[in-house]
């Protein structure tokens, strides 16, 4: 009896992945993808805005986030981004610090659910519209700084 | 012996008020040019809860601003030919820039200058590097005890205003960072003066063009606070064998009538020596010598602010000593003030001060920060003829008369180091 019990309070808990239609019920809270931080705006925000480019909605762009395994585990283009690079890691380093706890939670929920073979429900999956470019500011900062910095060691 | 030099006439100060600032310019015969941006955000001016907001603005000065990243500035400032400084006392914070008066260099440097003062970042990324050298000012104050003896004096007279130091406490660090140091600027770096020694005339407008551009109108503010001397003991008991201690009482302010008298007064208690391996003058070190067969060293202390001063002296002493050394240094000043100076010791201590005076004015940036205190506090402007005839016509009775009220004034004490013999202040007056 108290097995069974157990057994039906575990199954709560966790329940199998299931595809298309699920309800949402992942434990982790559903971290809205567009906040906590203020003035970020997602890719497609941007593109109206006229920020962006319109070719990066472009549908090369749009099967990269169809066919990919990140965005069902709820994870964005610049999480991607590892440190190997040395711009990447700069860029990383000037990350403010909510931005990167946001980046970090997703990774960690990430690599929860990739342990798990789980995916999350399909509304939370990110898009090409709801991906927030937020490396690109600091990442265009480093290399513009990088190339100021070739700019004067040359004139040595 | 005055070399001609000396005894040219300097022109007189011109000052232009603007909205948001003073510009005032000397010319003096040094070679070199200063500019130098004053603004009223010294240590006084920090809340209780932003206490070393004002070195971390000095350290964080080299650090990317609006117009370049820090990389770019130092290259910059280099190509220029300028050197840059940034000095904070208790009442300002001080951008300097030096040149050998070059005026295309001074306004390549000053456009740099502009932006380090008045468009800081103070990126989230950068505070590590602001951070770090003011750990390294720290650990140098921890073995210069004669600089925390004044700030220690300077916190047991005033306690705040005039009290803040101008080093961050060492718990405070943590809460540096842009937001704070924003709204520091955004307050006190107003009304501030900017100071040119030995430029051209058209060079000072087009600098004053370029400042407007990078301040708004003026706004006031809220007047500063008042310093309140306080008085009291304050002792920072450290691991060693020397004490060093301050007492002051409450002194002159920039500009009153008795900053003269007691400039004269103080070097009648200690002059320094004229020459090297040679004793110093005054009545202290042969009071205290009488007193103690060891080694001390005693110092005189005289500090001007727009609105209070300090005035009293510093020794050295072993720790056995250091409680008869302050015990027979206090009793010469109290001697002194009661029964007055001979006309002899004023005119030898008028003679010491006026050379104090002229070698202050050779340094173009002293005496930019002496043109500063002039213009900030509605005086004339300063001129050595005008300077050394003021202390020429200081009476012996001014001195006397100054030196008796000093013995009215609560006294104030600081020690550091091993103050093992040092006794309060009560008890020493």
């Amino acid at each position: 009896m108290a097995a069974n019990k157990l057994m039906s309070a575990v199954a709560k808990l966790a329940p199998r992945a299931v595809q298309g239609g699920a309800k949402p019920t992942s434990m982790i809270p559903n971290m809205k993808i567009g906040t906590p931080w203020a003035g970020l705006k997602t890719r497609g925000e941007l593109v109206e805005a006229g920020l962006m480019d319109e070719s990066e909605l472009s549908e090369q762009h749009k099967n990269v986030f169809n066919f990919s395994y990140f965005p069902e585990v709820g994870l964005m283009w610049d999480d991607l981004a590892y440190g190997r690079d040395p711009t990447v890691r700069e860029a990383l380093r000037r990350l403010p610090p909510d931005v990167h706890a946001a980046r970090m939670v997703r990774i960690s929920r990430a690599l929860l659910l990739s342990a798990q073979r789980k995916v999350l429900p399909e509304e939370e999956w990110t898009t090409l519209e709801s991906d927030i470019p937020y490396m690109a500011p600091y990442i265009e900062q480093v290399k513009r700084e990088k190339e100021e910095m070739k700019e004067w060691k040359s004139k040595d | 012996m005055l070399s001609r030099r000396f005894t040219t006439a300097y022109n007189l100060a011109q000052t232009v008020s603007r909205d948001a600032f003073r510009v005032t310019s000397v010319k003096s015969n040094s070679a070199v040019s200063t500019v130098q941006l004053v603004l009223p955000s010294g240590a006084r001016y920090e809340e209780r809860d932003e206490l070393g907001i004002g070195h971390f603005i000095r350290r964080a000065a080299e650090l990317s601003n609006g117009q370049r990243t820090a990389f770019a500035n130092a290259r910059a400032l280099g190509e220029t030919g300028c050197s840059f400084l940034v000095t904070g006392t208790r009442e300002h914070i001080i951008y300097s820039i030096d040149s050998f008066q070059n005026q295309d260099s001074i306004k390549n440097a000053y456009e740099l200058l502009l932006a380090m003062t008045f468009q800081p970042l103070y990126n989230g990324w950068d505070l590590a590097a602001a951070l770090t050298p003011m750990q390294l000012d720290l650990a140098i104050l921890t073995h210069r005890k004669d600089i925390r003896v004044i700030e220690l004096l300077h916190q047991a007279a005033y306690k705040d205003t005039l009290g803040q130091s101008v080093y961050a406490p060492a718990e405070n660090f943590s809460k540096f960072g842009q937001q704070m140091a924003l709204d520091f600027i955004q307050r006190t770096f107003n009304n501030f003066n900017l100071v040119c020694v030995n430029t051209e005339r058209d060079l000072e407008e087009q600098l004053a063009d370029m400042t407007s551009e990078f301040t708004d109108s003026g706004d006031k503010g809220t007047p500063p606070k008042k310093a309140v001397y306080r008085g009291g003991t304050l002792m920072n008991s450290v691991v060693g064998d020397h004490a060093y201690a301050a007492v002051a009482v409450e002194g002159a302010s920039i500009g009153s009538k008795e900053a003269l008298p007691l400039g004269v007064l103080q070097k009648i208690l200690y002059r320094e020596p004229a020459m090297k391996y040679t004793s110093p003058g005054g009545r202290l070190p042969s009071a205290i010598a009488k007193a103690v067969n060891d080694n001390f060293m005693c110092g005189n202390l005289n500090f001007n602010y727009s609105d209070s001063g300090l005035f009293g002296f510093s020794v050295v002493a072993n720790a056995e000593d250091a409680g008869v050394v302050l015990e027979a240094a206090a009793a010469e000043m109290k001697s002194l003030c009661s029964k007055g100076a001979s006309s002899e010791e004023v005119a030898r201590a008028k003679a010491s001060l006026k050379m104090d005076t002229i070698i202050k004015q050779e340094n173009a940036r002293s005496f930019a920060t002496m043109v500063t205190d002039h213009a900030e506090n509605n005086l004339p402007a300063p001129t050595l003829q005008g300077a050394l005839e003021a202390i020429d016509k200081v009476t012996v009775e001014q001195v006397n008369e100054t030196a008796k009220s000093l013995l009215k004034r609560k006294p104030t004490l600081a020690a550091v180091g091993n103050t093992i013999t040092v006794p309060f202040v009560d008890d020493l007056f």
